[in-house]
């Protein structure tokens, strides 16, 4: 289940924004509009998990 | 089945780097780059080595700010600086090699549709993808904006060597 949170300034825009964790658990932040003007600003951040080896048997 | 499934390290390559091999990749050469690819790309982790390498073209994915071939190691962290790859080592048992990085982030990126990158090796002529790194199923999209990744723990991989000290 994806879920979302949202502020009235991003700490780098400084616009309203919403950021919406995915059932992956990546984020997807979108940049609103403030005053006259609208931001089509989109980021993403990806959470990858560590790719584990193992060598030799145990 | 067709698309990205799982992360993983390309084993021809990774042999070549563990037996200094011609060309062998360098794990920690900031000089290597990291591109992006569509879902119409199929890691094939078991390739030869001579299939284990960057080809330009479909299905990469590039665009305003990510360049074709990917950015560099040198310029993939914050600020356009190094994500300074190393060694680092877990001694207590198990023994694990872990490969730390800090975290990628791309500024004022335009890009649509990745669902997953390699590093791979810079050396002319022998592209060697060291690494998949799958990014979970979905395609992901920037718009003028950060596209990043976050390493669990600070690694990008490791290596269990034993299961003792």
């Amino acid at each position: 289940m994806s879920r979302s949170r949202s502020g009235r300034e991003h700490p780098e825009s400084g616009e309203p924004f919403k950021t919406t964790t995915d059932e992956l658990g990546n984020d997807v932040t979108e940049h609103g509009a403030r005053g006259a003007g609208v931001s089509d600003r989109q980021d993403v951040e990806i959470h990858a998990e560590t790719v584990n080896m193992e060598l030799g048997s145990f | 089945m067709t698309g990205w499934s799982a992360s993983g390290l390309y084993a021809q390559a990774l042999a070549q780097t563990l037996a200094a091999g011609a060309n062998a990749p360098q794990w920690n050469n900031t000089a290597n780059k990291f591109y992006l690819t569509s879902n119409s790309d199929t890691p094939a982790y078991n390739a030869s080595l001579a299939s284990s390498v960057y080809a330009s073209g479909a299905p990469e994915i590039y665009g305003t700010g990510w360049a074709a071939g990917g950015i560099a190691v040198s310029a993939l962290a914050t600020g356009s600086t190094t994500l300074a790859p190393s060694f680092t080592y877990a001694t207590a048992p198990p023994t694990v090699l872990q490969w730390a990085a800090n975290n990628v982030s791309v500024a004022t990126t335009t890009i649509a549709g990745a669902y997953g990158g390699y590093f791979y090796s810079s050396t002319a002529s022998y592209l060697y993808k060291i690494i998949g790194i799958y990014f979970g199923g979905s395609g992901y999209s920037t718009t003028a904006g950060t596209f990043a990744i976050t390493w669990s723990g600070g690694l990008i991989a490791t290596i269990t060597c034993a299961t003792t000290t």
